[in-house]
């Protein structure tokens, strides 16, 4: 009984030594250890590019005092981070992107976007629908026409799995035209990559992929972009109608973001509001932008915590709801 | 008032133990059924669902979607896994919802039941997602595991198909109920030794109660300690510690003990003879041990309490001697008194014999004078006791002790001066047989052996107090008897005696009176009582 006395008082004396030493580090300012920038995906990809660039302009434009490095934990479509962004404290951080959303509306996660703190959203990219140069469809809408009429005739391309938001951008779109997407045909690829060779080979009469994929070809008259998901016209490809131009009522962004682990005191919280605020502002994150066509999506926490809420919604609906949206 | 029957014993317990076992029993088994029901029913999810997923994987069902078989190809490979997991329903799907595959059970062909809806599947196709959804009616609920059958065509993979797996949910909840009925046979096993359990408790105590209910011994307690209360003996016990479990009133005013909690006290704090404390934690009995207590003598007898030759505590009583004592005294007194009466009787016999005899021989002459000094004497006596000394206690005392010194021949004098109205009523008679006789008889006693023996006596109640003097002339005391003789036990007259002035000494105290004594080797002593007239309580004379 003693022992136990013993410990108990023990185990208390240092929680209170950790809460007091808690709050002295809240006091003394946030971050007093170096930043943890989790990239859940192999070097190179999108997440990846995300934290680096992250990393490089807060360090060189010298917002963050502390050294921020940057760690790949890829795995399971981001979770293997994620889940490792949940153990970690107030100075790791993760990217993020709607998979955080979608990999548990698709059952193949048990995190949900509720257990992390929204820090900001930053920068996202436009879904593109293209087809070969020589393509029978001139606009979106008769190729949705076509495919509403026979849909297993069109094979559409898409990688580097069904889910993501490549796909769930057309799913939106065939959804909102009136087509049950579970007819259509996706053939799926290993990567974005891949499904523009497919195009590019004559192997599927369309793909739905990141507009960076396209953009290039597109300009170079390789393959045509017949829309892209972004509310109006983007600069370059003035000539590439949207979505909602060609009748469908979708603007579709592929966002990224920034998250921390659960339970950040709002002062840590304000902290990166703060900072991200003005990073975004500096020429260098817009040169980054620019490089990568991405779009400034910047959002702050306070912003972001409602859209998220407002994307795992519409998910949901798109996931769950069997297609037709309208009915 | 309400009559309230009392509960036996082992009713009660029974009844609480059984209440209590019932409840706690009752409260695990409807957790640990809960939990295993949650169990069995997860057990089952992960089961329809792995079974989807390994069907969509096969090599032979997705061989069957390249080759495009037939479901009369794929039947028999199907029932075989059905079979395995013991799924009601397989269904193997393409893309259009033409079946490929099917095996059903008996219970479940015979029902005809819708497969598959667009709905239930959407996710398999669309997203190509596994999971586990119920469907079915509420009363024949199925969970349904499904998984979407993904062909690799090396460039690209496709959703070809969806497999779903039907697990009637009355099939789990038999299961469950088969759990729970173990779960419930266990507790109502645990229930049944609680229960005899209980009843060997109520057993055992009703044995270490001599078979009394609770309420019996109440009873017999109170009706013990009015017992007790009720005895003129002082009466302690004490357990093994020490600790006193029992005192009575009488043992609280004999040993003059002023605190009331005396009760789970130690002796040793409660009692303040170390003497006392020691008899009665002797580990052998003792018998009408005196012991001198608090200016007092008592009586104490203990006695052990034994169970199986181990000692657990004691019982003592006392009572107190000097009462007993005063008691034999002053009975010893008055037959002393008739003793001494029937001897002056003997010797008023002796001298009429005498006058008859003068007359007899005609000697009248000489049967006057006899007669005529005797009457003399007779009318002194009544003149010196009865004119000035007017109390009828005091004169009889005197009357009885005059002859007791006629008979041993010691002359004893009443003093001319004495003066006694009759003593005021708060003087009864038996302190004063104690005060005075025996200060007559030390005087009696002191005299004797002396050449011309005498004692006189001397009362007066001029003033507030009655002063009575008692003088000998007999050989006196030296300083140091002087001091002692009215300690207990001091006595010349050997061992076991030397209560007579103690006594007179505490009578005369309990009047407010007090006591001297002034002596000189050789000429005598004498003793001087002095008693009010009037209680004066709160001017009690405190003699050292």
């Amino acid at each position: 009984m003693k022992k136990i006395i013993k410990v108990l008082l023990t185990m208390s004396v240092i929680l209170i030594t950790a809460a007091c030493a808690g709050n002295a580090s809240g006091n003394d300012g946030y971050p007093n250890k170096n930043i943890e920038m989790v990239a859940p995906a192999s070097p190179g990809g999108g997440w990846d590019l995300t934290a680096r660039s992250l990393e490089k302009v807060l360090s060189e434009q010298e917002l963050v005092d502390k050294n921020i490095n940057v760690v790949n934990k890829p795995g399971g479509g981001g979770e293997v981070g994620w889940k490792y962004l949940k153990s970690k404290d107030s100075h790791s951080l993760a990217v993020n992107s709607s998979l955080v959303l979608t990999n548990n509306l698709l059952e193949q996660s048990e995190l949900t976007y509720e257990e992390f703190t929204p820090i900001a959203t930053l920068a996202t990219e436009w879904q593109a629908l293209a087809v070969p140069a020589d393509s029978p469809y001139q606009s979106a809408s008769e190729f949705l026409k076509a495919t509403k009429e026979d849909p297993t005739a069109v094979k559409i391309g898409v990688g580097p799995g069904l889910g993501n938001d490549d796909h769930l951008s057309l799913v939106q779109a065939a959804s909102e035209f009136g087509i049950n997407p579970a007819e259509l045909n996706f053939l799926v690829y290993e990567g974005g990559g891949d499904v523009v060779t497919a195009l590019l080979g004559g192997h599927v009469d369309a793909v739905t992929t990141s507009l960076s994929e396209v953009k290039d070809q597109h300009l170079a008259g390789k393959l045509k972009i017949l829309a892209v998901s972004s509310d109006e016209p983007l600069e370059d490809l003035e000539d590439v109608p949207t979505w909602q131009d060609e009748g469908v009522d979708m603007v579709f962004p592929h966002w990224r973001g920034l998250m921390g682990p659960p339970d950040m005191t709002e002062d840590e919280i304000a902290y990166w509001d703060k900072k991200l605020e003005k990073m975004v502002e500096t020429n260098q994150w817009q040169k980054v932008l620019e490089n990568n066509d991405w779009e400034d999506f910047y959002k702050n926490s306070e912003e972001t915590k409602a859209f998220l809420q407002e994307q795992h919604d519409l998910y949901q609906r798109l996931i769950n709801d069997s297609g037709l949206l309208d009915n | 008032m309400k009559i309230r029957w009392p509960v036996p014993l082992h009713t009660k317990i029974l009844g609480l133990v059984g209440t209590l076992l019932l409840l706690v029993i009752s409260l695990i088994t409807f957790m640990v059924g809960y939990m295993e029901s949650r169990e069995d029913v997860s057990n089952a999810e992960s089961l329809a669902l792995q079974t989807a997923k390994t069907i969509s994987y096969m090599p032979g069902v997705q061989d069957a979607f390249r080759s495009r078989a037939t479901l009369e190809e794929m039947k028999q490979l199907t029932e075989q896994i059905r079979e395995e997991a013991g799924a009601s329903t397989i269904t193997i799907f393409d893309r259009s919802g033409r079946i490929i595959g099917m095996a059903q059970d008996e219970t479940a062909s015979k029902k005809e039941y819708v497969t598959a809806s667009g709905d239930e599947v959407y996710k398999a196709v669309v997203f190509g997602s596994s999971y586990v959804m119920e469907t079915g009616s509420r009363k024949e609920g199925i969970l349904k595991g499904v998984a979407p059958v993904t062909l690799d065509y090396h460039d690209y993979k496709k959703v070809e198909g969806v497999v779903t797996v039907d697990f009637p949910k009355n099939v789990i909840y038999s299961e469950i109920l088969v759990d729970i009925y173990k779960i419930i046979l266990a507790a109502g096993l645990v229930f049944l030794l609680g229960i005899v359990g209980s009843f060997l408790l109520a057993k055992s105590i009703r044995k270490d109660t001599l078979g009394l209910e609770p309420f019996e011994i109440s009873s017999l307690y109170r009706e013990r300690d009015a017992v007790l209360q009720s005895v003129k003996e002082g009466i302690i016990a004490t357990d093994h510690y020490g600790m006193i479990t029992t005192m009575n009133i009488s043992a609280k005013d004999l040993l003059d003990i002023r605190r009331e909690e005396v009760i789970e006290q130690h002796i040793l704090d409660v009692l303040p003879s170390e003497e006392l404390v020691t008899m009665i934690q002797s580990p052998t009995k003792i018998v009408n041990k005196e012991l001198e207590y608090k200016e007092k003598i008592i009586i104490v007898n203990t006695r052990p309490i034994k169970e199986n030759g181990r000692k657990t505590g004691t019982v003592a009583s006392f009572r107190d001697k000097t009462e007993i004592k005063k008691m034999v005294d002053a009975l010893s007194e008055v037959r002393q008194y008739s003793e001494d009466l029937r001897a002056q009787a003997h010797e008023f016999t002796g001298k009429l014999y005498v006058i008859l005899g003068f007359i007899q021989l005609g000697k009248t002459k000489e049967a006057i004078e006899l007669i005529q000094r005797e009457a003399n004497i007779q009318e002194q006596v009544s003149e010196m006791f009865f004119s000035q000394i007017r109390d009828e206690k005091v004169q009889a005392i005197l009357l009885g002790k005059y002859a007791k010194a006629s008979e041993k021949k010691i002359r004893f004098t009443v003093d001319e001066e004495s003066s006694l109205a009759p003593l005021p009523e708060h003087i009864p008679l038996s302190p004063l047989i104690v005060i005075l006789g025996n200060l007559l008889n030390n005087a009696f006693d002191a005299v004797k052996g002396c050449v011309a023996p005498e004692v006189s006596f001397f009362v007066t109640d001029l003033g507030n107090d009655i002063i009575c003097e008692i003088a000998d002339n007999g050989n006196g005391l030296d300083k140091d008897m002087e001091a002692r003789i009215f300690h207990r036990g001091y006595s010349k007259k050997g061992t076991n005696r030397g209560y007579g002035l103690a006594n007179v000494k505490e009578e005369v105290y309990s009047l407010n009176g007090a006591i001297e004594v002034s002596s000189s080797p050789g000429n005598g002593t004498v003793f001087t009582v002095i008693l009010p007239k009037e209680i004066q309580e709160h001017n009690k004379r405190i003699g050292g």
